[in-house]
């Protein structure tokens, strides 16, 4: 399983609940990786991706079912599935936003393959990162 | 006719007097207030203190607080809740409800909810300044965040500015070395106000750069991505005379969708870990079992160096002129400023009796005006 993440140079998801940032130019390069498999969402992301209703699929126990490949995750905690996981993305911000809820993913068990940095529509700089086990 | 007359001569004075009476309220809202200069759709304007308050005051009677939604969301497998905020027209926060400093630059208040009350959230872009109080100090700063009102110019220099309880002091483990900041409260990335005094605060590297900074970048980034607008206020949070504010109130909520954006009302501490702070003056000590001595002490530096950091509260560069200051005895209500030894320092009231270190200029910038006597 591929999950996508969207990181604050402090590890940090979100803050009261809402997601610290969004840009476009994220969720194009989400879907211009996935080559037309479809991306798993929690109802919490639902209206970040209401341009992309028929590209999506909601489910709040993504890890608990079966079948899914790519996960889109905010609000999850991820070591606890940490075996399911193969392949971690992560687009970092850049940036130091507030934040109550980390990802509780120890990068340091993982092996870093890719990284490349594109022009988000709002933010100067993101970098991607792709992540495998081993 | 004599009746008639009488009537129309009563009639005359109710008139007279409704007249004044609208002229009087008429002139009661404007009284310290300047007048609002708009560039393009974005309101500037200024208003004292008090009629912030007013506006709070307000708002608390409008009966739309209190109103506080709840909705439920299941995030990292535990129900937490979040709020729709509905205003009651806070903006002010008491130090008693604060926790003490534990460690983490801010800390959330009032369960995240910001206090704004529906007559202030609005879709037109604007800014509202505060006067200064007598001290010197900022009050309560408030706006509507949009993209007409962001800075299309990197910042200029605000060196000159003395916000109150300023000082020039270095600490070798504060990054950046200086322990103080000139702190926008609306961050200039949010509205480019540069050198505005109105908005500038004596606050600390940690304040600024780990409590404020992550708001206005959170904020600012949210508002270029949507182009919707976002209700922002500061109130710095002061304790009686003290100049250097404990910390500063932070709330804001997205217009356009209701606040699923943007929501939260947080408190920043305006401390330094290793420093213990006179919020009385501004002057400060390594604290506790810190061993590293500050670099300079004592000393007000003006800077006419330019800036080009593009955050919005970042400090000045290493100063080029230095100038010493001298400790001064104000009276805070005849606004006279002596020096210790003066007859007349003595002569002060407790209630109205301030020290203070810095420059006359610094003094008589906020009013004040030198005794006849000592000087």
């Amino acid at each position: 399983m591929n999950v996508i993440l969207c990181l604050d140079d402090n590890k940090g998801l979100l803050f009261n609940n809402r997601r610290q940032s969004r840009d476009k130019a994220v969720l194009d390069d989400i879907f211009n990786g996935l080559n037309g498999e479809k991306l798993t969402i929690t109802s919490f992301s639902e209206k970040l991706f209401t341009d992309y209703c028929e590209k999506i699929t909601v489910d709040d126990t993504p890890f608990e079912n079966e079948g899914y490949v790519n996960v889109f995750a905010e609000n999850l905690s991820l070591q606890q599935y940490f075996t399911k996981i193969d392949k971690i993305t992560v687009y970092n911000w850049n940036r130091v936003y507030p934040c109550d809820f980390y990802c509780d993913v120890d990068f340091s068990q993982l092996t870093l393959i890719e990284e490349t940095e594109l022009m988000g529509n709002s933010h100067e700089k993101i970098t991607k990162q792709i992540f495998t086990k081993g | 006719m004599e009746k008639l007359l009488k009537n129309k001569k009563l009639l005359g004075v109710i008139i007279a007097v409704l007249v004044l009476a609208v002229a009087g309220i008429a002139g009661s809202g404007s009284e310290d207030t300047d007048t609002p200069t708009t560039t393009g759709n974005a309101v500037v304007e200024s208003v004292s203190e008090n009629d912030v308050s007013d506006v709070v005051n307000n708002n608390q009677n409008n009966g739309i607080g209190n109103n506080t939604e709840k909705q439920t969301e299941n995030v990292a497998g535990k129900t937490t809740e979040s709020y729709k905020p509905v205003g009651n027209g806070g903006g002010s926060v008491s130090l008693d409800n604060i926790p003490d400093f534990s460690g983490s630059p801010y800390v959330a208040i009032n369960g995240n909810t910001p206090s704004f009350s529906a007559n202030e959230i609005t879709t037109k872009s604007y800014e509202s300044y505060s006067s200064l109080d007598g001290l010197g100090r900022c009050s309560v700063v408030i706006a509507c965040l949009g993209r007409d009102i962001m800075p299309t110019e990197d910042r200029g220099n605000i060196g000159q500015v003395k916000p109150s309880g300023w000082q020039t002091v270095k600490y070798d483990f504060v990054d950046g070395k200086y322990l103080y900041n000139r702190c926008h409260l609306i961050g200039f990335q949010l509205s480019g106000e540069n050198a505005n005094t109105r908005n500038l605060i004596t606050g600390t590297r940690y304040m600024n750069v780990q409590g404020m900074l992550p708001f206005e970048n959170m904020v600012a980034d949210y508002i270029k991505e949507t182009n919707n607008h976002v209700m922002y206020r500061v109130t710095p949070v002061f304790k009686g005379n003290e100049l250097v504010a404990r910390g500063v109130q932070i709330e804001a909520y997205s217009v356009e969708d209701e606040g699923d954006g943007i929501c939260f009302n947080v408190y920043c501490y305006n401390v330094q870990p290793g420093v213990e702070i006179d919020y009385l003056t501004g002057k400060s000590s390594l604290a506790t079992g810190t061993t590293k001595a500050p670099e300079t002490t004592n000393k007000t530096e003006t800077t006419l160096q330019a800036t080009t950091e593009q955050t919005t509260s970042q400090p000045t560069q290493a100063p080029s002129i230095v100038v010493t200051t001298r400790d001064f005895v104000l009276n805070t209500n005849s606004k006279k400023y002596h020096t210790p030894s003066c007859r007349y320092a003595n002569e002060i009231s407790p209630q109205n009796r301030q020290e203070y270190n810095g420059t006359t200029d610094e003094l008589e910038g906020w009013g004040y005006v030198p005794c006849k006597v000592c000087h």
